[in-house]
């Protein structure tokens, strides 16, 4: 089935279908451009326009409506203007004239609003044109202008869009791109020229509005409406570049992010990477890891990039590539999954290390406290409450928990336990056996260390649990200084770990009682 | 030096002899000349007649009357001017002048 349409030529009126219109149009276009500065060239058209009516005729004794093969055979005998020059080379003082005139019209640009390409306008196209400059970037340069200088981008956009004309013909099309406006160009041009049917489709409706109803309100309200379509497609295609521009720089700006953090040594952004030094075992495998790791995460931002670029400039991404891609990242998924599975793998046996040590002390009052550096581990695992943080190129354990309890004999004990994973019950055996805890000792002042060390250097998830074993009627102070490290210890008046903190906790048989508090 | 400048300059001027010649014997529409034309093979497409004709009538060598058809808008019937015919004349003259003149140069050339 074919649309047809109604055109009058030389005073005969045909139905043509519809493409094969676009084809007739765009010919007797060409005609006129290439005629347009001769004399009389008018009545070359009109002649031209006359012998096409006359073999529509010949042809419209068989059938209703003129096809796109009968346009075909019909330009085909007319010819295209490049062919009358081969046939005729008449070189009027006046057609020189005419060619020089063009030469220089090529050499120099002009500025028009490109409406094939337009957002709103066509403006930014237009000058992208002029300045030779991809119009993606006159379109950014639009929206900073937008964000920098607020309501007045507008306003000089519509300046521009009233003072600059649009370019309508083939000519005025050629001398917006700057291309030498001769014949064989225009001939080049007919098939961008058939990509805008769209366009000229409207007009012919405009026409065709015009012919039938005649009436210049229903031209008027026609030209209403299509401007109206025309301002809100505008604020569509606008709003959609706004928010393509946005994701283009937000997913170049989470990229840039995403790639920092996983590949720089000295990051940027985040202050580490080590995550993957001390949790994986070679540091080959922590690049692979980051690499598909970057790919799992920058796939989806490369394509919201795209979806960007789209929405901006329109283009288009080849559907093999889209399929390239999504297997990509299905590949990265895949080693991803088997990477996570082989760390956690690591973590998969837990072990328990207890060593017991005696402290020897004469006094019957222990005072405990925690050397205080005043120094704080700020960094990721710790906030993440990692019991285990990178200090000094080492790994070393913080968090440690002090408890204390009543000892079975009489002598103070310091219980330490010491707990890891590996992946078999050997190797979490082995973590634990490489954690170290020192304390010393002066008279009576027991001094705890506030890290513990880790000499396998790796972390798995090393924790250390202390217990001081009092016996019974002996007496322990609890400085200030082990904020950090009493936890959850058993009293007879039920106080919180920090309350219990500056005073003296005396060992009786039903358990640890303040012998400095002021009880109610 | 391309062989189609030498072409289209040797074309140049007797596309529109010819056109000329054909009306000498009477009044013809364009199409009656490009039929002509094309059986002499002077040329290709009809697109290129249009212009020439509206040439040569804008130079007052040729005249035209409009004729109603059956098979399509009115016509054009194109005949010579006075103008015309004295154009014609010479070159009538003109031609055979040079094909005498081609003639001999190319005879002299076999002959040696």
């Amino acid at each position: 089935m074919n649309k047809t349409v109604n055109i009058n030529l030389a005073g005969i009126v045909f139905h043509i279908d519809e493409d094969a219109f676009e084809i007739l149009n765009n010919y007797l276009n060409i005609l006129k451009n290439h005629f347009k500065n001769e004399e009389g060239g008018d009545e070359i058209l009109k002649d031209i326009e006359g012998r096409i009516a006359e073999l529509f005729t010949e042809r419209m004794i068989k059938k209703e409506a003129i096809s796109l093969t009968d346009i075909n055979e019909i330009t085909s005998i007319m010819g295209d203007p490049s062919q009358y020059d081969d046939e005729i080379d008449v070189e009027s003082s006046q057609e020189r004239q005419f060619k020089d005139e063009d030469l220089n019209k090529g050499k120099r640009r002009k500025v028009f609003r490109d409406e094939e390409d337009r957002m709103i306008g066509g403006v930014c196209s237009g000058l992208a044109h002029y300045f030779d400059i991809n119009i993606f970037w006159f379109r950014i340069i639009f929206i900073c202008l937008l964000f920098a200088i607020g309501p007045g981008a507008p306003i000089i956009y519509i300046i521009l869009w009233i003072a600059i004309p649009s370019a309508k013909t083939t000519a005025e099309k050629l001398e917006m791109k700057g291309e030498k406006v001769n014949i064989n160009n225009i001939e080049k041009n007919i098939k961008d020229e058939l990509n805008i049917i769209e366009g000229k489709i409207r007009d012919f409706d405009k026409k065709i509005t015009k012919e039938i109803f005649g009436t210049k309100f229903q031209v008027f309200t026609t030209k209403c409406v299509d401007f109206f379509i025309r301002v809100i497609k505008g604020v569509f295609k606008f709003v959609g570049s706004c928010f393509g521009i946005f994701s283009i720089v937000l997913g170049g700006f989470l990229l840039l992010i995403i790639f920092s953090f996983l590949f720089s040594r000295e990051a940027v952004l985040f202050q580490n990477n080590l995550l993957f030094a001390y949790v994986l075992n070679d540091s080959i495998f922590s690049d692979t890891l980051a690499t598909w790791l970057f790919l799992f995460i920058g796939i989806p931002i490369v394509a919201v990039i795209l979806f960007g670029l789209r929405l901006v400039n329109n283009t288009r991404i080849h559907m093999n590539y889209k399929i390239g891609i999504f297997v990509l990242w299905i590949i990265s998924l895949f080693f991803l999954g088997s990477s996570v599975k082989d760390i956690s793998k690591e973590f998969q046996e837990e072990a328990k290390n207890t060593i017991i040590e005696n402290i020897i002390t004469e006094s019957d009052t222990l005072y405990l406290s925690m050397n205080d550096f005043d120094r704080v581990f700020d960094n990721v695992f710790d906030a993440k409450g990692f019991k285990v943080t990178p200090f000094e190129d080492n790994l070393i354990g913080i968090g440690m928990q002090l408890d204390v309890v009543k000892s079975k004999n009489d002598n103070f004990n310091l219980i330490k336990e010491a707990t890891a994973r590996g992946k078999n019950k050997h190797l979490a055996k082995e973590m634990t056996e490489g954690i170290g805890f020192e304390f010393t000792l002066e008279d009576d002042n027991l001094i705890f260390d506030d890290f513990f060390t880790i000499s396998t250097q790796k972390w798995r998830m090393q924790e250390l649990d202390l217990t001081l074993e009092l016996p019974v009627g002996m007496v322990v102070f609890l400085d200030h200084s082990l904020e950090d490290l009493v936890y959850d210890i058993k009293n007879v008046h039920n106080m919180w770990d920090y309350d219990m903190l500056g005073h003296y906790w005396k060992m009786e048989k039903e358990g640890l009682t303040c012998i400095s508090c002021e009880l109610e | 030096m391309k062989i189609e400048n030498t072409q289209s300059q040797m074309r140049k001027g007797i596309l529109e002899y010819c056109i000329l010649s054909i009306l000498k014997n009477g009044e013809a529409y364009p199409s009656d000349i490009i039929e002509k034309l094309k059986i002499a093979k002077m040329i290709v497409v009809e697109g290129t007649l249009y212009p020439l004709l509206t040439r040569l009538k804008n130079a007052e060598l040729l005249q035209y009357r409009w004729e109603e058809s059956i098979a399509g808008p009115p016509r054009k019937y194109y005949s010579l001017t006075d103008k015309g015919i004295a154009f014609l004349i010479e070159l009538d003259s003109t031609w055979k002048n040079l094909a005498k003149a081609v003639r001999l140069t190319t005879k002299t050339k076999k002959d040696e």
